[in-house]
Parts: C-alpha cells; sequence; structure tokens
C-alpha cells in the first residue's frame, strides 16, 4: 500500500480542504491541480507544511561487490 | 382605464390577486379579475386609479431584499425543491416560488454573480429565518455534488479511495492512495 495520500475533506460548509501526505518537497503542489481537475473548484488559500520543506530521498540497495 | 398584461409569471398574478382582496373585493369578482390575467388586457374598475393599487400594495406587502451566495442554478432548484418550496417557475433568468407565506424571487445582476433573493410577504418575521435554511440546505447540496463529482473523477481515473468517512459535523473525509 502506497504511503502517499490525498486527504479530501468535504465540510458542510461547502469548503474543500485537501491534504497531501507523504509527499515531500514541491511535488505536493503538484496536487492543487489535481484537487481543481477533481472537484472543479477555485483554490483560495494554500498552506505549507513541513514536508514541502523536506526532500524526497530516494533509497537504493546495493550490493558490495568486491573486485579481485 | 386599460392596460396591457404580457405573459405574467404566477408570482407576479398572485401579488395582484392579493391586492384586490386588500380592496374588499367578493371572491366571485376576485376570480373574475384574476381570470382576466389570462387575457392581454383587461378592463380596471374605473375608481381604482393605479395609485391606489400601488398604495395598498405597499402597505400590505413587505418586501426584504438579500444577498445570496448561490450561483448554481440546478442546485438551486434542488435546494427549494427540498425544502418544500412550491409552484417554482422560471421567467427571463429569473427563479420565482412560494413557501409558507413567502413568494421568492431569485434574479442573477450578472450571469457571474449569485442570485439576489426578494421576498415578498405580509408579515416578515422569520424571513430571515427562511434565508439561512435555505442557505443551509444549498450548502449541502454543494458538499453533496462536490462529493458525487470527486467520487466519479476518482473512479475514472482509477484512483483508488483508501477510505471514507463521515465525522461529527458532517465533514466527509476521502483518503486517496496515490502512485
Amino acid at each position: 500500500m502506497s504511503d502517499k495520500k490525498l486527504k479530501i475533506k468535504l465540510l458542510p460548509s461547502g469548503e474543500i480542504q485537501m491534504e497531501t501526505q507523504g509527499i515531500k518537497g514541491k511535488k505536493c503542489l503538484d496536487y492543487i491541480e489535481v484537487l481543481k481537475k477533481l472537484a472543479g473548484v477555485n483554490i483560495t488559500d494554500t498552506k505549507l507544511s513541513q514536508e514541502y520543506y523536506e526532500t524526497e530521498t530516494e533509497i537504493i540497495n546495493t550490493e558490495n561487490i568486491n573486485i579481485d | 382605464m386599460s392596460c396591457t398584461v404580457v405573459a405574467l409569471p404566477y408570482a407576479l398574478a398572485y401579488t395582484i390577486g392579493a391586492v384586490v382582496l386588500g380592496l374588499g373585493k367578493s371572491s366571485q369578482e376576485m376570480g373574475k379579475l384574476i381570470s382576466t390575467l389570462n387575457t392581454e388586457t383587461f378592463e380596471l374598475d374605473e375608481d381604482i386609479e393605479n395609485e391606489d393599487v400601488h398604495e395598498i400594495n405597499a402597505s400590505h406587502f413587505i418586501e426584504k431584499d438579500f444577498e445570496t451566495a448561490f450561483t448554481d442554478r440546478d442546485l438551486l432548484i434542488k435546494t427549494l425543491e427540498e425544502h418544500g418550496v412550491h409552484s417554482i417557475t422560471e421567467y427571463d433568468g429569473k427563479i420565482f416560488g412560494k413557501v409558507d407565506n413567502f413568494t421568492l424571487n431569485f434574479e442573477k445582476s450578472s450571469v457571474d454573480k449569485p442570485y439576489n433573493l426578494r421576498i415578498t410577504c405580509t408579515n416578515s418575521d422569520n424571513a430571515e429565518e427562511k434565508v439561512q435554511d435555505l442557505s443551509t440546505e444549498y450548502v449541502l447540496n454543494v458538499q453533496e455534488n462536490a462529493y458525487l463529482s470527486i467520487v466519479e473523477k476518482l473512479k475514472e481515473n482509477n484512483m483508488q479511495i483508501e477510505s471514507e468517512t463521515v465525522e461529527d459535523d458532517n465533514t466527509i473525509v476521502l483518503t486517496i492512495n496515490i502512485e
């Protein structure tokens, strides 16, 4: 199961809030467009979380190979 | 005296009929006058001047104007129907309806603006409450509409909903797996 998620909150006031989880750096801003397309909404406010300022690191498993 | 009536919407006809009641006309006479509204031209009694009609109208009916946040015609109609508003009619971009003792008239000043609401009634005691009720129901319909739209588009894009919950305050929370 992916650790990257979108949490979309539909408030009874008609307002829609979206939060990204597990998406680090500026990539999370890409999902603003996703929300626009999903709900056909105008974005009125954006708040950046700590994850925005973190960088996504890719963990690569390597084997140590001894070359004689 | 004569005047020309061109395609009066039901809500306007209701107002004119009620004004006649205010003049102390019998129901038979009122019925006769209302029936003339279906023709292009009708005669008013000679002793009724236009000024009298306006004066009586002003003294018996209250008009209250409200700004609303309603922008979507379909959602507004749905809200009105669910709220028990009857005799809903549309004419020239305006939406009319009746509920309790209120006649509702929704009209936009321009296409991209929300509707303004004019309530005509004889007693405006509960007018604000009625507008508040309509507003509450309208935004719930906005929420429902957004939910249905999002779920449909998630399916179209093969995006998986991991969980769906409704919180105590009726907030709907969708959690979606990505990648």
